[in-house]
């Protein structure tokens, strides 16, 4: 969360220099007292639009206040606080804006901070009173369209703008995640509320319906009114549908975020369709774009590396992308992203490939004492593993392992002296397993294609010649690992293996390795 | 503006190419212990060296105060030139070590064709069979054949033939033939090499270890002989042998000797000019004669050559005296 909060403000170091001296309230409260459910986002909701605003929004980081599970009383001061630096401001001749944001939540008509409350009718109320040119509430809370109910606010999917041009708004907007009677949602899949998801997102650049880098009031409520009305259509909570109240005069809109100053960005070309999903490297949804063929649309992001995924129709799969945004924008069309299963979708938990590497010792015997005595003494090995998981779907992992070894015995022929013999063995494989955690404990179990090569010699055998043979092994693999670092597991592999030997007569063979070693956790 | 370039995560492709191309190369090799079983059957010069203890120079200068066992020095060189036929066809039988069986049966194996590396443009065959004339456990008869031929389709010649009887050539007993007019014909024999058939027979079956050559003509610089050699472990053997002296005198010899190399012999004389006749004479370590029974003075260039007593002989089982 702080990594993520941490990139979302770098793009302040750019802040674009937009209409207006802008001050912002943003306020996230996951605890509603009693009777009320914690709520899992509303912090992060309030982190992410924190950072927005400071970022792309205008709004310099001494003006804005971010308030996580503050009181009622903070909240209050917060406001008053600001409404006087926005009044100092104005009678310094600046045009001045004033936002405040709230999630969490509201219940008989009061956003509830923790044990404390506040009316929506205090807060509609203060931001009427608010000594700013432009005044903006965006509430995300249940049933927080009351805060609009007073003068026929509606739930509407885009406001009519209309005003004189020469002129700049001025007035009020109130703008609520949820009708009066509705419920506002979480999404565990999102990682957030969806209102605030989708609003965010599309002040990141999914709204900029013009296309002119820049997303203004409308643009931000028409997206985010469409997208969570989508998205909670199906739910089972029901549909929510945001609501507004618009009382602004002059030109009537006003540009929230201006993308175009940010140089990291992720364009989708004006061919993309579809809803892409921007992911951070927890798989945490950054901004969603519903985008539609025609032109081209930029998301604004901080430096960093992202995936990129967009689901198919149907269940045909996803479109997945890594992507690391620098100082320039990074175009990705369809056309370059992997293809992969549902199952691997980053968003519910897959982070990619996760590389590991086992190196260890054992020893290797084989279950017939004949071959043992005749052919294959026992060896010990010592061998290197690359394993693989999250890679393959299924929840299955895959490896290539590679062994050296050796031992020495004799060799017994009837009516023939003891042969002294010495053996060695380079040894590789692919393995294909499933993890079963227990505990501390991974167990896996899975199938290996092995190939060895076994070479024997006679140190005082009458000039013999040295033999080898060559073969492919199928077989049994598991292991049981236990982690006692996040980068280090001690881990106990048992290998059967099948040999079939065919030089002087067939013979099925069978033949156990066990091995002791230490699994070291590649990459971040 | 840059573009996103992601490779494909599907290693499925990959595994299974890996895997088909293991299943190609899988279940090969020479690991065998029934290779190991034959291969014991040939001979190596460890079983078929005749091995001496003479030392010294025939005519050489001596420090004996009666007169040095030139008879007996002969050994030697004579061993020596031996030694040399017998490597000559182990190096011939070495060969099937250096090269895995191109087929393999239960009682059979055949090597070959494999070129022949002493002779550019020869190539060999070899096959042996392992037959159980008593029993199944019980001990093995080994025959085995090489032959050669210029590379391409002429017929294969027969140049080596061999038996072997038991399981192993340290403990048993065999025989080997080696055809030299063959051997002439393919134009891969030495310039040193006899011709007609020289045939090998050695048995370590039981004390003494035997080795027996028979040279049909002359040849390894050895003249056409039946050779014998008997060895005991603890160092007394016998060894008949015949040699030329500088005159070309044909001395037949039928010596025993000690670990020590003392040793006596009884030798038949065949002059360079039609002389016929025998002596007896006796060593000690250092190769002086302590005894000599020469009445027709062969064995001296000046008479009296007898001296001694048969008592200074040393008790040596062969020959009896």
């Amino acid at each position: 969360m702080i990594g993520e909060v941490a990139a979302l403000l770098a793009l302040a170091v750019a802040a674009p220099a937009l209409d207006g001296h802008r001050f912002a309230l943003v306020a996230g409260e996951p605890d509603g007292g009693p009777g009320t459910h914690r709520l899992h986002y509303a912090e992060r909701d309030a982190r992410r639009m924190h950072a927005i605003l400071t970022g792309v929004g205008g709004v310099r980081a001494e003006d804005a206040r971010l308030l996580l599970s503050a009181s009622a009383g903070e909240f209050r001061r917060a406001l008053a606080d600001l409404s006087a630096r926005a009044a100092a401001a104005r009678s310094a001749g600046e045009r001045t804006v004033l936002l405040v944001y709230y999630s969490g939540h509201a219940r008989d008509g009061a956003l509830r901070l923790g044990t404390g409350s506040i009316p929506l009718d205090e807060v509609r109320g203060a931001l009427e009173q608010a000594p700013a040119d432009v005044r903006i509430g965006l509430v995300d809370s249940c049933r927080s369209g009351a805060i609009t109910r007073a003068k026929g606010a509606r739930p509407a999917p885009a406001f009519d703008v209309s005003g004189t041009p020469e002129a700049s708004p001025r007035g009020l907007v109130l703008i609520a995640s949820s009708a009066a009677d509705e419920d506002s949602q979480e999404s565990d899949a999102i990682g957030a509320s969806y209102f605030t998801h989708h609003l965010a997102s599309g002040l990141l650049g999914g709204a900029d319906a013009s296309g002119d880098g820049k997303v203004t009031l409308a643009e931000a409520y028409a997206y985010a009114y469409a997208r969570t009305v989508g998205s909670t259509a199906s739910s089972a909570a029901g549909v929510q549908h945001p609501v507004f109240l618009y009382d602004l005069g002059g030109a009537g809109d006003v540009v929230l975020t201006d993308l175009a100053p940010v140089a990291g960005a992720i364009v989708l070309p004006a061919a993309s369709e579809g809803l892409y999903v921007v992911l951070d490297r927890g798989g945490r949804a950054v901004a969603e774009v519903s985008k539609a063929p025609g032109a081209e649309r930029r998301v604004a992001l901080a430096p960093g590396r992202y995936a990129l995924k967009k689901r198919l129709p149907g269940d045909e799969g996803l479109l997945v992308a890594e992507v690391r945004v620098e100082e320039v924008p990074v175009q990705v069309e369809d056309a370059r992203m992997d293809r992969v299963p549902l199952d691997r979708d980053p968003q519910k938990g897959f982070s990619g490939a996760r590389w590991s590497l086992v190196g260890g010792v054992g020893v290797q015997r084989f279950f017939s004492k004949a071959a043992r005595d005749g052919l294959f003494p026992p060896a010990t090995l010592g061998g290197l593993e690359l394993g693989v998981r999250d890679d393959l779907g299924h929840g299955l992992a895959w490896g290539v392992d590679v062994a050296l070894g050796g031992g020495e015995g004799t060799v017994t022929l009837p009516g023939v002296e003891p042969l002294p013999v010495r053996f060695a063995e380079v040894a590789g494989g692919a393995s294909l397993w499933h993890d079963f955690q227990a505990g501390p404990v991974t167990f896996s179990a899975g199938v290996r294609v092995g190939l060895v090569w076994m070479t024997r010699s006679f140190p005082a055998g009458r000039e013999l010649p040295s033999q080898y043979f060559f073969t492919m092994t199928p077989g049994l693999t598991g292991a049981a690992a236990w982690r006692f670092t996040p980068r280090l597991s001690a881990v106990a592999r048992l290998r059967l293996s099948y040999l079939f030997y065919n030089v002087d007569k067939d013979r099925s063979l069978g033949y156990v390795e066990g091995l002791l070693g230490v699994e070291y956790a590649l990459g971040e | 503006m840059r573009s996103v370039n992601s490779g494909s995560r599907y290693a499925g492709a990959r595994l299974a190419a890996a895997a088909a191309a293991a299943l190609a190369l899988s279940g090969c090799g020479t690991f065998s212990n029934e290779d190991l079983r034959f291969l014991a059957a040939l001979p190596t010069n460890a079983e078929l060296r005749v091995a001496v203890p003479a030392q010294g120079t025939p005519g050489g200068l001596t420090a004996c105060s009666t007169r040095s066992a030139d008879v007996w020095l002969w050994a030697k060189p004579t061993s020596d030139h031996l030694n040399a036929g017998v490597d000559w066809v182990l190096a011939l039988v070495d060969a099937v070590r250096k090269v895995p069986p191109t087929h393999r049966g239960a009682d059979t194996r055949e090597w070959g064709p494999f070129d022949d590396r002493k002779h550019p443009g020869m190539e060999v065959h070899v096959t042996m069979l392992r037959t159980y004339p008593v029993a199944l456990d019980g001990a093995p008869e080994h025959a085995y054949a090489f032959e050669a031929r210029p590379k391409g389709t002429a017929p294969w010649t027969p140049i080596i033939s061999g038996t072997f009887r038991h399981a192993s050539a340290t403990t048993g007993s065999g025989t080997i033939a080696l055809f030299f007019d063959n051997v002439w014909q393919l134009q891969i024999a030495d310039a040193d090499s006899p011709h007609g058939t020289m045939r090998i027979g050695y048995d370590r079956t039981s004390e003494p270890r035997t080795t027996d050559l028979s040279l049909a003509q002359e040849g390894f610089n050895l003249v056409q002989f039946d050779y014998g050699w008997a060895g005991y472990a603890d160092g007394q053997g016998a060894f008949d042998y015949a040699f030329k002296d500088a005159p070309g005198n044909l001395l037949t010899v039928a010596a025993g000797f000690d670990a020590g190399g003392r040793g006596r012999a009884q030798v038949a004389f065949t002059g360079a000019l039609g002389a016929t006749g025998s002596f007896r004479q006796c060593w000690d370590a250092n190769a002086c004669l302590v005894y000599v029974d020469d009445p027709a003075n062969l064995s001296c260039p000046s008479a009296p050559c007898s001296l001694g007593i048969v008592g200074d002989c040393p008790p040596v089982t062969a020959p009896p005296f």
